[in-house]
């Protein structure tokens, strides 16, 4: 067939195709692109395909017969020589029987064509290998762009993380110090209420000590005075005896005033009256001898203490609570005392404890006698018991229980916090137990405890060493 | 404007003037974020007002900016990795400037969105040549000055660029009168 298109003169060929070879079946090369020719190390013209070149795709050898067969695949040629490779079509010309290989320098890398001499005027213009060359260039940069906008994200995200870290960290400082601060102005609270109390205490146990032996040496007189005036009073009723034996008959005024005086009456009552003021005056002994017991005024000094006589001047203080009165039932005190040694403590401390812990109980049965049928505090009158007994060697424990209305639950766990009270307003501080909290576990380096079961009733129970000294060395 | 020009300008007044002259430069362009992706495309009014705060900031006309980067960007195009494609450009200044139009014209062939400038070398001589830019920007024309006045640099070429034409005037297109002179003894080849 014919064919009247114009085709492209030699030189123009060449311009097109700058990079082409022709081969003929013999697989000599019979012509070569210019700048092909330019940059191989060897002569190409007159020699043979397979000594310059092999075949990488398709994957076959040399071969005229099998490039022809394959003239419709994609042809990459590797140099034997050098680094040039090509890639192109596989043309055929049958009329002289030699084929065209229609190629361009193939390259992955910009910089592979520096060592090879290559400019982009060896390009044709047409070829779209100059700009596929400059979008590999475009892609290394945008890599570049991408790997350091990544190296910068990841620095960002370090400098994030360690802003969040020294953040967090100050936020937990601020937090630590917040709680610190809470905690010293809790401190500060409790001291000043444990002060304010301790000075109400200490003018109080001063006024009760100056009342106290203001009142014993009256008492004393009175007391040791009582012993002659009942010697006196026996001496003149035994001579009062003698004289109506030896002169029974009276003249009559006499007669008249003891009839008038009933001095039979008088003289039976007079001696009761004397063992009376002299119980009188025993117990008021009693009442200041305890009432400076519990003051106790050296509470400075820790000092080995019989503990059971710090309950029992307590219990004297608070007898007249305890008795039945036309508004509340009496409340029995049973005491199961163990053999306690003498335990190092602030005696006027301790006794400020007993004190809370026993006036509680004695509020909280009253405030159930006042709910609770007469019948039901009948069966089951008000009970407080307090026991005492060694622990090991080295710790004692006192238990103050009672068979009152109990606590609930809910508010146990909050006995021990300052200002909080379940009584009436004005009734209670809510500051006794924080008090004796702070008394047993800061000054004695002890513990108490609640334990309460409603409607059976309440249990303190104290623990504390027998001996502070290890405690206040360390 | 694509990001490379602006990280140009950033890199340019970084390494002249320091990094807290670009700081200054960056608040004043209001500018929040100052990474750019070199072939990410950018609204041709940020790197104005880049150019604009430059002047205010370093005391130079905006023209002189201009022309300063273009001298600049050549040096930094080159290192930014495309000193392999200057190179594969031309062996010298002439031979280079009349491939600037076929450089650029493969700019917008594959980013099409860039609408790069067009050049063209007229009465090329032994020592001068006519360099015709074209392009629908404003106020770029000093940086072709720098630009050719930076190739020369590059290859060691004395330059002395006129402008003979100016849109400003009226014209289509600048226009720039081009001499120069090989520094070495090397013959030139077109």
């Amino acid at each position: 067939m014919k064919c009247d298109c114009i085709s492209l003169p030699p030189q123009l060929f060449n311009q097109a195709f700058p990079f082409h070879i022709v081969f003929n079946k013999n697989r000599e090369i019979v012509q070569v692109g210019n700048v092909l020719q330019r940059i191989s190390s060897k002569p190409l013209l007159g020699s043979r395909l397979e000594e310059h070149f092999r075949i990488s795709r398709p994957t076959i050898p040399v071969d005229f017969n099998l490039i022809y067969q394959r003239s419709h695949s994609i042809f990459l040629l590797e140099s034997l020589n050098s680094e040039i490779q090509l890639k192109g079509q596989m043309m055929p010309a049958d009329e002289q029987d030699v084929i065209f290989f229609l190629c361009s320098l193939w390259v992955t890398d910009v910089s592979s064509l520096t060592p090879l001499g290559v400019k982009l005027k060896d390009f044709a213009i047409h070829d779209p290998i100059a700009d596929f060359l400059f979008l590999l260039q475009v892609r290394n940069t945008a890599l570049a762009d991408a790997q350091k906008l990544a190296a910068e994200l990841t620095q960002k995200q370090t400098e994030l993380k360690a802003a969040l870290d020294l953040k967090e960290e100050m936020a937990n400082a601020a937090k630590a110090q917040a709680h610190q601060l809470e905690k010293a102005l809790e401190e500060l609270r409790a001291t000043q209420i444990q002060l304010v109390q301790s000075e109400k205490m200490s003018s109080l146990g001063q006024l009760v000590a100056g009342v106290a032996h203001e009142i014993n040496n009256p008492v004393n007189f009175i007391h040791g005075n009582l012993v002659h005036a009942e010697e006196y009073t026996e001496d003149l009723l035994n001579l009062l005896d003698l004289y109506q034996y030896h002169y029974p008959q009276v003249v009559e005024e006499i007669q008249k005033e003891i009839e008038a005086i009933d001095l039979d009456f008088v003289k039976d009552d007079l001696t009761k009256l004397l063992r009376s003021m002299r119980v009188g005056t025993d117990r008021i002994r009693e009442i200041v001898k305890s009432l400076r017991n519990f003051s106790r005024l050296d509470e400075a000094e820790v000092k080995g203490v019989n503990i059971h006589e710090g309950i029992d001047s307590t219990l004297m203080i608070l007898e007249n609570r305890l008795k039945a009165k036309p508004e509340h039932p009496g409340i029995k005190v049973i005491k199961e005392y163990g053999p306690l040694p003498l335990v190092e403590c602030y005696p006027g401390q301790l006794n400020q404890v007993f004190m809370n812990l026993i006036s509680n109980a004695i509020d909280a049965l009253d405030e159930y006698a006042l709910r609770c049928p007469p019948e039901v505090i009948k069966s089951n009158p008000g009970q407080i018991w307090i026991r005492t007994q060694v622990l090991n060697r080295e710790w004692v424990a006192i238990s103050i229980s009672d068979n009152g209305p109990g606590i609930p639950a809910e508010i146990q766990s909050r006995l021990f916090d300052p200002f909080f009270t379940t009584k009436p307003l004005g009734k209670g501080t809510g500051l006794g137990l924080s008090i004796s909290h702070q008394i047993i576990v800061e000054r004695h380096n002890g513990r108490i405890r609640c334990s309460s079961t409603p409607k059976q009733g309440t249990e303190f129970v104290i623990e504390i060493p027998v001996r502070q000294v290890h405690f206040q060395a360390a | 404007m694509y990001g490379l020009v602006n990280k140009a300008i950033q890199d340019m007044v970084r390494t002249n003037f320091g990094e807290e002259a670009w700081q200054n430069v960056k608040q004043k362009a209001a500018i929040e974020n100052e990474t750019f992706v070199s072939i990410e495309g950018y609204p041709d009014d940020l790197t104005h007002r880049l150019v604009r705060a430059a002047s205010e900031v370093l005391g130079l006309s905006s023209a002189a900016i201009m022309q300063a980067f273009g001298e600049y960007w050549v040096q930094y195009t080159a290192r930014e990795g495309f000193g392999e494609l200057i190179d594969m450009c031309g062996d010298n200044l002439p031979e280079f400037l009349e491939n600037l139009d076929n450089l650029h014209a493969r700019v917008g062939i594959v980013f099409p969105k860039i609408q790069p400038p067009s050049f063209e070398c007229t009465e090329v001589e032994e020592e001068n040549l006519n360099l015709h830019y074209y392009s629908h920007r404003q106020g770029l024309t000093p940086m072709v000055v720098g630009l050719v006045q930076g190739l020369g640099k590059r290859f060691d070429t004395e330059v002395d660029v006129t402008q003979t034409k100016s849109r400003e005037d009226g014209d289509d297109h600048d226009e720039f009168s081009v001499k120069y002179k090989k520094a070495s003894a090397t013959p030139r080849h077109c």
